[in-house]
């Protein structure tokens, strides 16, 4: 698959994870496009697996990205983050609810919890994006599974 | 929840976000400048338009140069190649200088840039096997006007051309790196003939040792098509190298009122030009660049720093008290015994730095997303917060853990 095919066909499943990690849709679509940068002037040396390539990339610069927010906090998260508008309807309060929930994650739970539920991924996938071992992931995609199940037990006005 | 609801709400969650219809586009625009991007972009003069979609800046000032209708060069009484000039660069063409070259003719053009009024669009048009195509690339200028510019033309890139535009340009065949870590240059002036310069260079290969500069404002010389050297594929075998600024333990302190303004310069060598090379043109490649800012046992702020360029990386260190201006020490080139490279688990190469300073301050230690511990001879393990530190200098011996694959040990000279 040459790069162009790659961005056509994978972009929009990418930039729904990157959705997820970062919590905020124009620093996803910054974030995808960072990448995707990125693996276009190496493009010849990522064999065979450009998508895991990518999964990786967004988690590490997602996660960069949480720590450096951290070390900034002129540039609060909340202030960064969307807030669904009053007449946006009930996916838009589910979208809040569990980007909220997410965002209480640490980034390592919050990564195995999107790659593994959100794409669907195998575990040995999840340890490739993560650059842990399995267990880590299973560890970490249950922790933060059951963190989002507490924190979306009641989420106010999201109908499930 | 179940683990299918849990997959119905993130879905749900993540629902209706789709790319820009000019994602591809804007990262293939994006790619090639992070491939090419020249040092100096920082506050630069030229912006480039690689290919359509891009709405860049060019700035103003006194600018490029007024410029009369007309065309320059041997070839210019060749009114048929002119028009065949014309016509591969497209509707409103101007000819702007036109001549022989041992890559065969190249042609020195503007046209109307279609993106913004009152600027036009300045490139070159080269022969390739026989034909006249426009390269890859162009700049905006205000509209009647052109400023110096430059090209490798040939099948081997090994012809260069400059047209000056009416500006005197100077040529610097290579750097060099002092002693202090700076990099140098001497530049001569180029004789101009009839606009433009063409001459031989040896074979770039890989990476463009060149530098060119205007006497003019803008003082860059825009390279139209560097990317046909440094964007040859050979530099996916680099690793772009990303500046990771890390905070060490215990610099608050020292730290307590951040410089700012030209102070904060003092503290960043990347922001020093006599270390950078403003004029020249580098593959944007090479290893992490470290910016650790900690201090020292005596309260001083300490940074230590690593700079690359074209591939390769230097290391500096910097100490001084809170409100004085530091001296930038220079430590040497990474591969002078202050890096090792190591392969973690999935295969890909990272380098780790292991630069011990002066006066006893410690030895500071990097590797991206490892863990790093240390020892004082056969004492035990201590691991460092992090992925980068700068241990005491005592430590004998650093062990780095990638996330996967097989820790490395690394003797601390």
């Amino acid at each position: 698959m040459g790069f162009d095919d790659f961005v056509r066909s994978r972009s929009t499943g990418l930039l729904r994870v990157a959705y997820l990690l970062t919590g905020d849709r124009h620093a996803a679509e910054d974030l995808l496009q960072e990448v995707l940068e990125q693996m276009y002037v190496r493009w010849r040396r990522i064999h065979g697996a450009p998508e895991a390539y990518a999964r990786r990339a967004l988690v590490n610069r997602a996660t960069n990205r949480w720590r450096s927010r951290a070390r900034r906090p002129e540039t609060p998260l909340d202030a960064q983050h969307e807030q669904p508008g009053p007449d946006h309807g009930e996916d838009v309060a589910l979208r809040s609810a569990v980007l909220d929930a997410l965002r209480e994650l640490p980034a390592k739970q919050r990564a195995a919890v999107v790659l593994r539920y959100l794409d669907d991924l195998p575990v040995h996938e999840v340890a490739a994006a993560l650059g842990c071992s399995e267990g880590t992931v299973k560890s970490n995609a249950s922790r933060g599974l059951e963190r989002l199940r507490q924190a979306l037990a009641i989420p106010e006005g999201v109908e499930r | 929840m179940t683990d299918t609801e849990i997959r119905d709400v993130l879905n749900r969650a993540a629902g209706d976000v789709s790319p820009a219809p000019d994602l591809l586009d804007r990262v293939r625009a994006g790619g090639r400048r992070r491939v090419i991007r020249r040092r100096t972009a920082i506050g630069g003069a030229l912006a480039v338009v690689a290919g359509a979609g891009l709405a860049p800046l060019a700035r103003r000032g006194d600018g490029p140069l007024p410029v009369d209708d007309r065309v320059r060069g041997d070839l210019a009484g060749d009114l048929a190649l002119v028009g065949r000039v014309r016509k591969a660069y497209g509707e409103g063409t101007r000819v702007r200088w036109i001549g022989r070259t041992p890559g065969g003719p190249v042609a020195a053009v503007t046209g109307p840039s279609g993106m913004r009024d009152g600027y036009d669009l300045q490139s070159f048009v080269e022969t390739v096997d026989g034909e006249l195509r426009p390269v890859d690339g162009a700049t905006l200028v205000p509209e009647g006007t052109v400023q110096p510019a430059a090209m490798l033309a040939g099948p081997d890139r090994d012809v260069l051309v400059v047209f000056t535009g009416g500006s005197d340009v100077m040529f610097s065949g290579e750097y060099r790196i002092d002693a202090g870590g700076r990099v140098g240059r001497t530049f001569e002036p180029l004789i101009e003939v009839d606009g433009a310069v063409v001459r031989p260079i040896p074979d770039p290969g890989r990476f463009v040792p060149f530098a060119l500069r205007s006497g003019g404002s803008p003082d860059k010389v825009w390279l139209a098509n560097m990317h046909t050297v440094a964007d040859d594929g050979s530099n996916a075998q680099n690793l772009m190298p990303e500046r990771i600024d890390h905070a060490l333990p215990g610099r608050a302190k020292a730290w307590a009122d951040e410089p700012t303004g030209s102070e904060k310069d003092w503290w960043d060598v990347g922001a020093q030009q006599a270390y950078l090379d403003p004029y020249g043109y580098h593959a944007w490649t090479g290893p992490t660049q470290w910016r650790l800012s900690g201090s020292t046992a005596d309260g001083r702020r300490l940074v230590v720093q690593t700079l690359a360029l074209d591939g390769r990386a230097r290391a500096f260190w910097l100490a001084a008290p809170p409100g004085e201006k530091p001296r930038v020490n220079y430590l040497g080139r990474l591969e002078d015994g202050l890096s090792s490279d190591a392969t973690d688990g999935f295969g890909l190469a990272y380098p780790i730095l292991h630069a011990r300073l002066p006066q006893e301050l410690g030895v500071a230690v990097a590797a991206l997303n490892c863990q790093l511990l240390f020892r004082v001879r056969r004492e035990a393990w201590l691991p460092v917060a992090g992925s980068a530190a700068v241990i005491p200098a005592a430590a004998t011996e650093l062990e780095v853990r990638p996330r996967r694959g097989q820790a490395v040990r690394v003797r601390l000279p």
